[in-house]
């Protein structure tokens, strides 16, 4: 029997009956079975699909040996089975919908329509079009799960996939609209998408005037209540199959509908959040000042030469840039939408290597799913993923606002396992520290650098230390102790 | 397949689906009516 773990602990996917996946550090592997091979193959060879495994938008596959299996996984699962083992290149960091921006899932979307158009012409039906089979490169969205293409029934006029379209991409738009959300959030509550029904209960009564919601949420929840065909289950049944040419028309039809309504729903521009502002503002620095904080930042870069680095709280990702001008591949996270959808545009626009995601530090995603092992959590997927991160002015949010201990806040940055770290530190004078406080200076009063210097001591040694604004804030390069 | 096909959604395909399957058929039905028509100078 297959099971969602192998014999030596490594999780493995079990939802889809054509096969499974395992993944090791740097590689992806899939046994494909028997029944699951032609479709494989076919969507191996279909000349439309390659066109987006060229532009990096779809996975690639390679066949491969058992042993190759063996070595990297330290063993070969579900041995007793016929299947082909393939791998895949691992994308760097995987995300799940509940720590992207509005216009990434929207990027989302439209690959997922993009690929199931272009599937449709090469007879292969896209049928799994979940927001789980995306992951983000870079800003750029990749669809990861080869085995979700099958080869087409002629003269089926159905998208089979739509409503789960619908449910992981367009209902999730059109509540955020609506509602005012954002859709990470949403995806916190619904893991698994918003449907009809659960849409039809949170939409207001004037969504009734409103087209999208219309079509997509209340219509369909109407309909499915009055229905007969649905009560007694005769919807899914087998239906009498039309002229293919007639089916293909229906289906075009039906993806330039679905885009148009995408194209409809797509994220307004952002407006100033407060601390989109503060990068462009930024009262709290004097030119020089900024001049010295990068100046300090390149120079680590230069010295430590990452390849991977992680920036806590980046803001709209100046010194994100500046890491990623090294050549190196980036994670920007931050806790305010405004500011990570502008690093997320900019990066789209420019190609640069920087992975945004919505994530609030002190209540990241947990690891969820089946068992708890399906998905794992952030710091999960972080921990030594990265040589170095940046925490530029972070801490003093953690210490004061959150009122994380001193002692954890260490063990917090231990558990990264990263080689470098670059620390700003906001001492109680600061014009900012003064707001977060809001008069409860008692509270902090033991707070002081020399204290978190001292903290850090037990964990990193100092390799640099430098005075940016007097007597408000100190940067630190430290290097975890071996 | 293992996708749930969406109850409210998969309706409102079939419906849809079914209205233009006829459509369609009516639009080809009329188009061959003119081709067989000659041109009027």
């Amino acid at each position: 029997m297959r099971t969602a773990e192998t014999q030596a602990g490594l999780a493995a996917t079990f939802r889809d009956p054509d096969g499974f996946v395992v993944q090791s550090r740097d590689r992806v592997f899939r046994k494909v079975f028997p029944h699951g091979a032609e479709a494989f193959l076919r969507y191996l060879d279909s000349p439309r699909l390659q066109g987006f495994r060229d532009r990096g938008a779809l996975v690639s596959a390679s066949p491969c040996g058992q042993d190759q299996v063996r070595e990297a996984l330290g063993e070969l699962p579900d041995a007793s089975r016929d299947g082909q083992w393939w791998n895949h290149p691992r994308v760097f960091f995987p995300s799940y919908p509940w720590e992207w921006s509005d216009g990434m899932l929207w990027a989302a979307a439209s690959l997922t329509l993009d690929l199931a158009e272009g599937a449709l012409k090469d007879d292969l039906v896209l049928k799994d079009a979940s927001s789980d089979n995306v992951l983000f490169d870079g800003p750029r969205p990749v669809f990861v799960d080869a085995l979700s293409f099958s080869p087409r029934v002629p003269g089926d006029p159905i998208w089979v996939a739509q409503a789960q379209f619908e449910q992981h991409f367009l209902i999730p738009l059109i509540l955020a609209r609506t509602l005012g959300l954002e859709v990470h959030r949403l995806f916190r509550a619904y893991p698994k998408g918003v449907s009809p029904e659960q849409a039809a209960a949170l939409l207001p009564g004037r969504s009734w005037l409103e087209r999208y919601p219309l079509r997509y949420c209340l219509l369909p929840t109407l309909l499915a209540r009055r229905s007969r065909a649905v009560a007694d289950g005769s919807l899914y049944a087998p239906r009498p199959a039309m002229e293919d040419a007639t089916a293909r028309a229906i289906l075009g039809r039906t993806f330039r509908t679905l885009r148009r309504a995408l194209g409809g729903l797509a994220p307004a521009p952002e407006r100033a959040s407060h601390w989109a502002g503060y990068a462009q503002v930024s009262n709290n620095y004097l030119p020089d000042e900024r001049q010295a904080k990068d100046e300090f930042l390149n120079e680590v870069l230069r010295e430590s030469a990452p390849a991977t680095v992680l920036d806590l709280g980046a803001n709209t990702g100046h010194f994100a840039c500046l890491a990623v001008a090294t050549g190196a591949c980036l994670v920007a996270v931050d806790n305010d939408h405004a500011a990570l959808e502008r690093v997320f545009v900019q990066a789209a626009r420019e190609s640069l290597d920087i992975t945004s995601l919505l994530v609030d530090l002190a209540n990241p995603s947990p690891d969820s799913g089946w068992r708890n092992r399906e998905k794992a959590s952030f710091l999960g997927r972080a921990a030594g993923r990265f040589d170095l991160v940046l925490a530029l002015a972070l801490f003093h949010h953690l210490l004061v606002t959150e009122r994380v201990p001193l002692p954890d806040l260490i063990q917090w940055m231990a558990e990264f396992q990263a080689r470098h770290w670059v620390v700003e530190w906001v001492a109680s004078g600061d014009s900012n520290f003064r707001q977060l406080v809001r008069a409860r200076e008692a509270l902090y009063a033991g707070l002081t650098r020399e204290t978190f210097e001292a903290a850090l001591a037990t964990r990193f040694d100092l390799r640099q230390r430098r005075e940016i604004k007097k007597g408000c804030r100190w940067l630190y390069w430290l290097s975890a102790k071996v | 397949m293992y996708v749930d096909p969406g109850s409210g959604s998969m309706l409102f395909q079939v419906l849809t689906a079914g209205l233009l399957g006829v459509a369609f058929k009516l639009r080809n039905r009329i188009r061959s009516l003119f081709k067989r028509r000659p041109l009027v100078r």
